[in-house]
């Protein structure tokens, strides 16, 4: 029986957290605002789809450029958009419109990198790469920069892994319902991507005093914030 | 687990997010508390969970929107077009009844001395409009059955109302298919409809059998058979009746 440390086993008691209750709450107000929504893109309403792609569009292109890769994001965000709005009609609402939206997303990028491979990492293709990442080069956007060219470097399976659980913030059985797999796999898939993503940081040059001064470092395992949705 | 054997990176990671039973965790604390190197792993992975909680979402190109909203609206147009635009068997046999049509107004009008279309635009209806005595010729040509240019005649408005016939049968079937779905009052009144549709063809046929040249009832005729396509195509093309206009 795998057992959290007692902060994360604090988080997951409901009894014992009374802002478990708010977040149930705050999740019914999501899939009903969610359910409105589906339904004025279905009836067609002025505006509807754009709003739809407003409140997805970060999520869909994030993913489309970590999985796909950054110069083929606006071509997979916008497979994966026409996807969902042609898909909508069929959406039954068994899973949250964002898990659903997730593995369109998803799909629509692992279809396309299987057609089209990523080019070799010839320094000429790293040249003409379009960077996730705005800035100087140098500090913490030099580190973030290098970090997504680890991410990058990682095969296809474990980037997906690591991007929906670490960089996205879903949970196992959410990342288990978009990418159709057992919870076990999403989890042995993440702890081999996060082996291998340090493996790939470590040949870059970047050193345990460069991630580990992150704000995370002497926390308790688990407790770090996750990202919100 | 042993003091010197260091625990791997994913094993930390199964440890960080506690998917390893209690016995395996107090082993890889343990291991922890006196490994220096194994204390670094742990912080070097934590910093990398949070370096990767720190990148955020890049925004995508203000483009993106227009490129996804002109795909999908050029596919709805393509969609639209082809809701609405006649089947190729209907505008066949339209075109046939037309061209079947057009025949017999030539035969009339060239037994009236009538060369071609007329100057009140050429249409069917202008046939016995201006040729009283047409009809009456013709009908006694018809009596005896041996004017040629009259049993030409009968035949091309057979062929004319056959092929509305048929266009009208077509979209019946469909019709029959599609209307399962309704709810009873808009079946019966679709069904009011059509057999109010069917009397007016029924009667204009009867006028036209009559006196195949006389131009007025075979254009009653066709008009009939064309107000019962317009009505059928309509209620089938948009799926049900969907405004009480389709149904007056």
């Amino acid at each position: 029986m795998p057992v959290k440390d007692p902060d994360t086993r604090m988080l997951l008691t409901a009894d014992q957290n009374p802002g478990i209750g708010s977040m149930t709450l705050a999740s019914e107000d999501r899939r009903t605002d969610e359910a409105a929504l589906v339904d004025a893109v279905r009836r067609n309403a002025p505006g509807s789809r754009e709003a739809l792609y407003h409140r997805f569009k970060r999520r869909v292109f994030a993913l489309a450029a970590r999985i796909a890769g950054p110069n083929e994001a606006e071509e997979v965000a916008q497979e994966a958009f026409i996807r969902i709005f042609r898909g909508l009609a069929r959406f039954r609402g068994d899973a949250a419109l964002s898990t659903w939206i997730y593995r369109l997303a998803v799909n629509a990028a692992l279809s396309h990198r299987a057609r089209r491979p990523p080019p070799s990492e010839s320094l000429e293709a790293r040249v003409a790469e379009v960077s996730l990442v705005e800035g100087p080069d140098d500090g913490d956007t030099a580190l973030r920069r290098r970090l997504e060219r680890g991410l990058r470097a990682l095969p296809t399976g474990y980037r997906t892994a690591i991007v929906l659980h670490d960089i996205e913030g879903l949970e196992h059985e959410e990342i288990a319902a978009v990418l159709g797999c057992h919870v076990g796999t999403s989890k042995s898939q993440l702890h081999k991507a996060r082996a291998k993503l340090r493996e790939i940081l470590a040949e870059e040059g970047i050193t345990a005093a460069d991630v580990g001064g992150g704000v995370g470092a002497g926390r308790p395992p688990s407790a770090a914030a996750r990202q919100p949705r | 687990m042993s003091p010197t054997r260091h625990v791997t990176a994913e094993r930390v990671s199964e440890w960080l997010d506690g998917d390893i039973s209690e016995r395996e965790a107090a082993a890889v604390r343990a291991h922890v508390g006196a490994c220096p190197a194994c204390a670094d792993l742990v912080n070097e992975l934590r910093g990398q969970g949070d370096l990767l909680r720190e990148l955020g979402r890049p925004e995508p190109p203000v483009t993106l929107w227009s490129s996804i909203e002109g795909i999908m609206d050029a596919e709805e147009a393509r969609a639209e077009r082809r809701r609405w635009s006649w089947p190729s068997w209907l505008a066949g046999a339209l075109g046939g009844a037309v061209t079947a049509a057009v025949v017999v107004w030539l035969v009339v009008g060239a037994r009236g001395g009538v060369a071609g279309p007329r100057g009140d635009g050429g249409s069917l209806a202008g046939l016995g409009r201006s040729d009283g005595a047409l009809a009456t010729q013709a009908a006694g040509a018809s009596g005896t059955g041996s004017d040629p240019l009259l049993v030409e005649a009968e035949r091309e408005l057979e062929r004319a109302a056959a092929s509305y016939a048929k266009a009208a049968g077509r979209l019946r079937a469909i019709l029959d298919h599609e209307q399962v779905l309704w709810d009873p009052a808009r079946r019966a009144r679709v069904a009011e409809r059509l057999a109010r549709l069917d009397d007016a063809i029924v009667h204009s046929r009867a006028v036209a059998e009559r006196d195949p040249v006389d131009g007025t009832s075979a254009e009653m005729l066709f008009s009939a058979y064309r107000r019962q396509i317009d009505f059928l195509a309509e209620v089938v093309h948009r799926g049900s009746p969907g405004t009480e206009e389709g149904l007056r």
